[in-house]
């Protein structure tokens, strides 16, 4: 699966198909683009219930507003833009929520099942999972994520610099760990 | 892999849920459609206005010069002139240029003795007339069913001219011998 596809172009006639709300071509642009939404979404947001809402409202958006977009070509990345924004609001909203009362459950621990890295991810704290998603595997500039998130381009980078030494981090204690507790059982089997 | 350091974009990919296109198909079902223009309603209501006055029924303009010569005649040999009159009437006298002139002349003599029977009918009725008239009362409710279903079926339209004239007869003969019963006292 190509996970950056959002940079699949629609054709100027799909545009105005999705303009004219047709029902047919917006379930084809769906299906174009989900695997790609449902991906960002999940790293995002680290849970399924959140990255449901954001690909949803994502989607809904993007297909009602598809008459203001002047650039067929450029559908990928404003309904990428639109799914990233879906997510920064509801992390706005979740951290105010959080100060008010207890946390959401169904977002809080990730799935042990996850491979290290990604529970890493899903350990990370939800702006800077996203500059590191967004830079890393999107291929975004800090730029563009200083844009969507109003904050400036250093402030992104300070983000990204910071996250990646902590994941590695964790990633080596992680195998460090993994080792300690392997040797013992490797020792006993040899005797 | 200098921007991709972690190798995030090997991560194993998740499947989006299969209900999630149902679910945004279902929200956009429910976006209000645009708001049609003002023209558009105009123009919808000036058709409606169009189509109901071309299925209007054919009133001929002579209906007062009907009523009158029936005012003026009734009272002698009103059955056989009643018959003979309008059935004459709705038979013989209508434009040509209409594209069916039977069916003109049927719906014209209909209207014409509706009229004369909403004035008959607040009259006195002895009891056979009563009984009679209820039954063609009956009979008249059924073909109006009947022209509801095909408003252009000639010969129903001449089956109500003629049982309208009948009815008209019975009133008329109805009231006559009220009168001589009255005139007798």
């Amino acid at each position: 699966m190509n996970k950056n596809a959002f940079n699949q172009p629609l054709d100027a006639l799909c545009l105005k198909r999705l303009a004219k709300q047709c029902r047919r071509t917006q379930e084809q642009v769906y299906r174009m683009f989900v695997d790609a939404a449902w991906t960002l979404a999940i790293r995002l947001t680290g849970c399924e219930a959140a990255a449901w809402d954001a690909v949803h409202e994502g989607f809904v958006r993007a297909f009602r507003q598809a008459g203001q977009l002047r650039d067929a070509g450029a559908f990928g990345f404003w309904l990428r833009r639109i799914i990233v924004n879906q997510t920064l609001d509801a992390h706005r909203m979740r951290g105010r929520e959080s100060a008010e009362g207890p946390p959401e459950a169904s977002c809080s621990a990730p799935d042990p099942a996850w491979l290290d890295l990604e529970s890493e991810l899903a350990r990370l704290d939800p702006a800077d999972r996203m500059v590191l998603w967004l830079h890393d595997a999107e291929g975004m500039t800090h730029d563009e994520i200083a844009s969507l998130a109003g904050m400036t381009a250093s402030w992104s980078k300070t983000r990204l610099s910071r996250t990646r030494t902590r994941v590695r981090e964790a990633l080596n204690r992680e195998m460090l760990d993994e080792e300690t507790t392997l040797e013992p059982r490797t020792v006993g089997n040899e005797k | 892999m200098k921007n991709d350091p972690l190798n995030l974009k090997n991560l194993p990919a998740s499947r989006p849920p299969d209900d999630l296109w149902p679910s945004i198909a279902a929200e956009l079902a429910q976006t209000p459609k645009r708001p049609v223009r003002r023209y558009l309603l105009i123009a919808a209501a000036a058709s409606l206005v169009v189509a109901i006055v071309t299925t209007m029924p054919f009133e001929p303009s002579d209906r007062r010069d009907y009523r009158s010569d029936y005012r003026s005649d009734y009272r002698s040999d009103y059955r056989s002139d009643y018959r003979g009159d309008y059935r004459g009437d709705y038979r013989g006298a209508t434009p040509a240029a209409q594209p069916n002139p039977e069916l003109q002349q049927a719906r014209a003599a209909s209207a014409r003795l509706e009229q004369v029977l909403r004035r008959q009918r607040d009259g006195l009725l002895d009891a056979t007339s009563v009984e009679s008239l209820a039954w063609m009362e009956q009979e008249l409710a059924w073909l109006d069913m009947q022209l509801a279903d095909s408003p252009s079926d000639t010969h129903l339209w001449q089956q109500r001219a003629n049982l309208l004239a009948e009815m008209a007869g019975q009133y008329q003969h109805n009231n006559w011998q009220t009168e001589l019963r009255l005139a007798s006292y």
